[in-house]
């Protein structure tokens, strides 16, 4: 953690090796969190990408209030969800009759039918959705946390989760009638 | 414990932490037991899923830093660093100097205008009680205002240049003022949120 408040101070001072060594401390989940949230590894990655530029052109303003993973995912967050909205605005101006569906799925990488399944039913999950779950579940953070990451109220972020675990409970349940 | 509630504790989450009179009634009900069961492969299923990170594209790390190094944005940093720019240009954008510097353009430019009327109210106020006269003279306003009124009535009808001239000599010592006033509150605020 120390080390890290190091790091920060130098890049905050433009020491781009420093900022550099940030990058490649926090990209895997930084990136995890945009193609959880985007599905297509194209778009993870710019967003991704983004998110780190502003994050160096921001830095001399971080203040530490919180901490620097945190204030990362949160512009990764933020970043990611204005890219699902101009796909689903491009999405819908070329193709009006097909309704507003979510960015298209990257190739799938799964090795068992299950887990092929469970990436179908968060694929059918909305964005916030997604990003809710991906935090409390793979970031293993608290309610208050997500919402303070995705600059929602509390009571959204519990509203999200409710829901994505209730259509994903039901689609888990049909799948697995569908197995058997 | 009724079927609708124990769903509505398994949408609410964690399958693993439910209360003993829930597993109570899912030990007597067959439906909410299978239910129970599905939520926990479902619980297991997404920490497993969660649980793998995605592999990183090779070289991500370096386009980041080719951007960085290109200088994307570098104007914007440049702006937000504090240390990036010289302290008179910092102090040429700090609040009170700007402020200052207005008013001191206001009075050159209407500067006649407003002795006129501080005069109007210096004769006003000599009619006023001998108490508030000898008051304000004990503090310093009479000589302190006098002496302004004589030094700017004359650059009120100087010619432009000799205005602008007095303005350029002036101004670092009011942006001076301004900017010890600035810090000053700056110190008063700082400490008050200390405490």
């Amino acid at each position: 953690m120390a080390d890290e408040r190091r790091l920060i101070a130098r890049a905050q001072s433009g020491d781009t090796a420093a900022f550099r060594a940030l990058v490649e401390r926090h990209q895997a989940r930084a990136h995890a969190l945009a193609l959880r949230i985007l599905r297509s590894p194209s778009d993870a990655e710019e967003v991704a990408q983004d998110a780190f530029v502003r994050v160096w052109t921001a830095l001399p303003g971080f203040r530490g209030e919180s901490t620097f993973a945190t204030w990362l995912h949160r512009i990764v967050a933020r970043r990611a969800f204005d890219r699902v909205q101009v796909l689903r605005n491009r999405h819908a101006r070329e193709r009006p009759d097909e309704g507003l569906p979510e960015p298209a799925a990257p190739a799938a990488d799964e090795d068992t039918l299950r887990a092929a399944k469970l990436q179908e039913l968060i694929a059918g999950l909305t964005a916030a959705q997604r990003a809710a779950v991906t935090l409390y579940y793979y970031e293993g953070r608290s309610v208050e946390d997500v919402a303070h990451v995705l600059g929602m109220p509390e009571n959204t972020v519990k509203t999200h989760l409710l829901r994505a675990r209730a259509a994903l409970r039901a689609a888990w349940t049909h799948a697995l009638g569908d197995e058997s | 414990m009724n079927c609708l509630a124990f769903e509505r504790l398994l949408d609410e989450g964690a399958p693993d932490r439910l209360p003993a009179e829930a597993l109570a009634h899912a030990r007597d009900c067959e439906a909410c037991a299978r239910s129970l069961a599905r939520a926990r492969s479902l619980e297991r299923a997404l920490e497993a899923h969660f649980s793998s990170v995605p592999e990183v594209p090779a070289g991500f790390a370096d386009r980041v830093m080719a951007r960085v190094e290109r200088g994307e944005a570098r104007g914007v940093r440049w702006l937000a660093l504090p240390s990036a720019l010289p302290w008179w240009t910092r102090v040429a954008f700090e609040p009170g100097v700007v402020l200052a510097l207005a008013t001191l353009a206001l009075f050159v430019w209407r500067g006649n205008r407003w002795l006129a009327g501080a005069h109007a109210a210096w004769n006003a106020l000599s009619a006023a009680p001998e108490w508030v006269h000898s008051g304000l003279l004990a503090v310093g306003f009479g000589p302190l205002a006098d002496l302004l009124s004589r030094a700017l009535a004359s650059v009120g009808a100087a010619p432009v240049p000799v205005q602008f001239g007095v303005a350029l000599g002036v101004a670092p010592l009011l942006a001076a003022i301004a900017w010890l006033a600035w810090r000053a509150g700056e110190r008063l605020v700082a400490t008050a949120g200390a405490r």
